[in-house]
C-alpha cells in the first residue's frame, strides 16, 4: 500500500505533445508586405505643375514646370523637366531700393529652366487619413543636371544662363491606377556669372510644387 | 547600396542645401532713383536782407529789379509751329527754361539776429510779411516779394525818402507798378498804411550765416531740431518758436544773403573766416542747401570793416552758389550799387541748375555709375567731349560732379519733367543703414 502511495505521488503530469520549430521570420527576410496596388515600371509619366520659387531674400517666382520621364523600375526613372516663371520683386526688395535705403541688389529673376536626371523612389507606402481613407504614395528624390535662364533687374538686364544641378525630396499620391497628385520641393544650385560686377556666384533657387501626374500603359 | 542607407544620406544632404538657401548673396549696388517731376523742382527761397540803416539803396535795386529774376524762372518754353529750325531753337529754350518747372517759394529774413530794441520784423531768423512765403502760384509774385522787402525787412530813412504825389494807388489792394525812384508814397501805397514801413532798422551787428541758422530753426520741429536751435549761444533759446514753415520737404534750399557788410556770426571769432561751423551746423538739417551772397566788395568800395567776407564767399563756394558784389566803383569812379539785374538772372540760373544735377547719398566708385532716364542708359561724357578751355561737355551725357557727389546732365540728356532718373553705383565705403534682414 505503502509502495503504490509514494508511487502516485512521485508521478508526473502528462506532457502535450512537442511543437515543432518553424524558426522566425527576420526582417531581411522581407521585401514584400503587400503587394503594390499602383505599379510604375515600364510606364511613362507626364505631369504639369505650379510652383513657387521662395526663400530668396529678394524675390519669389511663379513658376509653371512640364515634366516627361519614364519609370525603368518602381524605383528608378529618367525625367525632364521644363519651367517657365517670372521672378517678382518681394517686400524686402522694395524696401532697400527705397529712398530709405537706396540699394539695388544685383538679382536676377527666374525666366526659366531645362533640366534632366532620374528620380529614385525607395518609399512605396500607404498612409491612413484620419482614419477614414487609405491613400497610396511613393517618396522620391529627384536629382537633374541643366540650365537656368534668369536675368539682372535692372540696368542692362543681362541675361544669365547658368549650370545648374538639383536635389530635392518628393511625393507622388495616386489616385487612380494612371494619375497621381505630385508635391515636390527640389534645390537648384547654379553657378550665375553675373556681369554688372563681373563676379560669378552660387545661387540656390528652391522651387516647391504641386502638380497632376498622368502615368502611361506599361510597355 | 542597401536603400534606407541611400534615404538617410540623401535627407541630411537635401536639408542641408535648403537651409543654404538663405545665403544667396548679392553685389549691393546703391540705387539713386528720382523722378524729375518729383525731384529738385521744390526749391524753397530765402533772402537774408541787410536791415542796417546802410542798405537802404541795395534793397531798391533788389525790389526795383526782382522781376528780372521772376522772368528768369518764367519763360514760356512751348514749341510753335513752323520750320525746323524753330522747333530746334525752341527745344534749345525749353531745355534752358526748365525753371517755369520749379515749384519756388520766396521768404525774406533780416541779417539781424538780437533785437536792437524796438523788435524789428525779421529778427533772429523770423520771416517777415504775410504771408511770409511767397509761392510762384501765387498771382503777383513780385509785387508779395517786394511788399515784404520793402515794407518790413529794409531800413528807410524817412528824411531823405523823396515825395512822389502824382502816384495813383490802385484801389483794388494790388501792389503798385514799380516806379523809377522808391518815394514816401509808393511804400504807403505798397505797405497799406501811412508809415507802415518806418522803424524796420535792424541791428547794426550782421549775422547772417546764424539768421539762416535760426531760420532753419524755426521752420523744424523741435523734437528734429539740432540742440544747437535753442542752445545758449541761439536767440530762440528759451521758447520754440516754430512759425517760419518754409522748408519743404525734399526742397532744396537757396539763402540769398545780401548785405554791405561781412559776417559776424556769434558762433565765431571775429576774424576767423572759415564756416565750417556754420557749415555742420546746417548739414545737421539734412537738407540740400546752398547760398548765394551779394556781399561787400573785398577790394574796394567797402562800407564798413572788410572781416567775414572771406567767410562768406567760403559759404558760397562751399555749398556751389555764388559770390557777387554788392557795390563796384562806376565810370566816375565812385561806388555804385552792382547790377541786381544781371545777379537776379545768376540766381535763376542757380535754380535752374537744380533741376540738371541730382546728388547721390554716397560717394561712388565712378566706373560702376550707370545712369539711367526713363530706362534708356545715358553715356558718360569722355574728355572728346570737352572742347579746349570749356568746362562743360559738349554731349547729350553725364559727368560726375565730386565736388557735389552728384551726377550732371548735359544736353538732351537731360532728364524732362516727369522722366525717371536711376542711377546704380557701388559705393566706395560700406552701405550707410544696416539692411533691414
Amino acid at each position: 500500500m505503502n509502495l503504490l502511495l509514494a508511487a502516485a505521488l512521485s508521478a508526473s503530469p502528462a506532457l502535450a505533445q512537442d511543437t515543432v520549430d518553424l524558426g522566425t521570420l527576420k526582417n531581411e527576410e522581407i521585401s514584400v508586405v503587400q503587394k503594390i496596388l499602383y505599379p510604375k515600371t515600364d510606364r511613362s509619366e507626364m505631369s504639369v505643375s505650379l510652383g513657387v520659387i521662395a526663400f530668396d531674400p529678394f524675390f519669389y517666382a511663379p513658376k509653371l514646370q512640364g515634366t516627361y520621364g519614364k519609370h525603368m523600375s518602381e524605383t528608378m526613372s529618367w525625367e525632364a523637366q521644363l519651367g517657365v516663371g517670372y521672378g517678382l520683386p518681394n517686400a524686402a526688395y522694395r524696401e532697400v531700393t527705397s529712398v530709405a535705403y537706396g540699394l539695388s541688389p544685383e538679382t536676377y529673376r527666374y525666366l526659366g529652366s531645362l533640366t534632366a536626371g532620374i528620380t529614385w523612389s525607395p518609399i512605396y507606402a500607404k498612409m491612413n487619413w484620419q482614419g477614414e481613407r487609405i491613400y497610396h504614395h511613393d517618396v522620391y528624390i529627384p536629382i537633374v543636371g541643366g540650365v537656368t535662364v534668369e536675368q539682372l533687374t535692372w540696368g542692362e538686364k543681362y541675361l544669365a544662363v547658368a549650370p545648374t544641378v538639383g536635389i530635392g525630396i518628393g511625393m507622388r499620391v495616386f489616385r487612380g491606377d494612371d494619375t497621381a497628385i505630385r508635391i515636390e520641393i527640389r534645390d537648384d544650385i547654379m553657378a550665375q556669372s553675373r556681369q554688372q560686377s563681373g563676379t560669378w556666384a552660387l545661387k540656390q533657387n528652391v522651387g516647391i510644387h504641386v502638380g497632376f501626374s498622368r502615368l502611361g500603359e506599361a510597355q | 547600396m542597401r536603400p534606407n542607407r541611400c534615404v538617410s544620406a540623401a535627407l541630411p544632404l537635401l536639408a542641408g542645401s535648403l537651409l543654404l538657401t538663405s545665403c544667396n548673396s548679392y553685389e549691393m549696388f546703391r540705387l539713386a532713383g528720382y523722378e524729375q517731376a518729383s525731384f529738385s523742382n521744390d526749391a524753397d527761397i530765402v533772402f537774408i536782407i541787410d536791415n542796417s540803416p546802410s542798405m537802404e539803396e541795395e534793397a531798391t535795386a533788389l525790389a526795383q529789379n526782382f522781376q528780372v529774376f521772376i522772368d528768369t524762372l518764367t519763360t514760356e518754353g512751348a514749341l510753335p509751329e513752323g520750320s525746323s529750325s524753330d522747333a530746334v531753337d525752341a527745344y534749345i529754350q525749353y531745355t534752358s527754361a526748365r525753371g517755369a518747372y520749379l515749384d519756388y517759394g520766396l521768404s525774406v529774413t533780416t541779417t539781424s539776429v538780437e533785437d536792437p530794441g524796438g523788435t524789428p520784423p525779421g529778427v533772429a531768423g523770423a520771416l517777415v510779411g504775410d504771408p511770409s512765403v511767397v509761392e510762384d502760384t501765387d498771382e503777383d509774385v513780385a509785387g508779395a516779394f517786394q511788399r515784404n522787402l520793402l515794407c518790413e525787412a529794409t531800413c528807410w530813412n524817412e528824411a531823405t525818402l523823396p515825395n512822389d504825389f502824382e502816384l495813383t494807388c490802385p484801389e483794388d489792394g494790388s501792389a503798385p507798378e514799380t516806379p523809377e525812384f522808391i518815394s514816401k508814397e509808393y511804400l504807403d501805397c505798397l505797405c497799406g498804411g501811412i508809415d507802415a514801413w518806418t522803424d524796420h532798422c535792424g541791428s547794426g551787428n550782421e549775422e547772417p550765416l546764424e539768421a539762416a541758422f535760426e531760420a532753419t530753426c524755426r521752420s523744424v520741429d523741435e523734437e528734429t531740431a539740432p540742440d544747437e536751435c535753442s542752445g545758449g549761444e541761439s536767440a530762440l533759446s528759451g521758447s520754440w518758436p516754430n512759425s517760419s514753415n518754409f522748408l519743404r520737404p525734399d526742397s532744396t534750399v537757396i539763402f540769398v544773403v545780401v548785405t554791405d557788410e561781412g559776417d559776424f556770426s556769434r558762433r565765431l571769432s571775429i576774424g576767423d573766416e572759415d564756416p565750417s561751423t556754420y557749415l555742420g551746423l546746417m548739414d545737421r538739417f539734412g537738407m540740400r542747401y546752398r547760398f548765394a551772397v551779394i556781399g561787400p566788395n573785398p577790394d574796394t568800395c567797402q562800407g564798413g570793416a572788410s572781416q567775414g567776407i572771406e567767410r562768406l564767399q567760403a559759404m558760397a563756394e562751399e555749398t556751389e552758389g555764388f559770390y557777387r558784389v554788392i557795390a563796384e566803383p562806376g565810370a566816375g569812379g565812385d561806388c555804385e550799387v552792382a547790377d541786381f539785374a544781371t545777379y537776379l538772372e545768376d540766381l535763376g540760373a542757380l535754380l535752374n541748375q537744380l533741376l540738371l544735377s541730382f546728388p547721390l547719398q554716397s560717394v561712388p566708385d565712378v566706373a560702376t555709375l550707370l545712369v539711367y532716364v526713363d530706362g534708356e542708359q545715358i553715356r558718360i561724357a569722355t574728355d572728346a567731349d570737352y572742347a579746349d578751355g570749356e568746362d562743360e561737355p559738349s554731349c547729350d551725357c553725364w559727368e560726375y560732379d565730386a565736388s557735389e557727389n552728384a551726377i550732371r546732365f548735359y544736353g538732351s540728356a537731360v532728364p524732362d519733367y516727369g522722366d525717371d532718373v536711376d542711377i546704380f553705383y557701388k559705393p566706395l565705403e560700406g552701405q550707410p543703414r544696416t539692411l533691414p534682414f
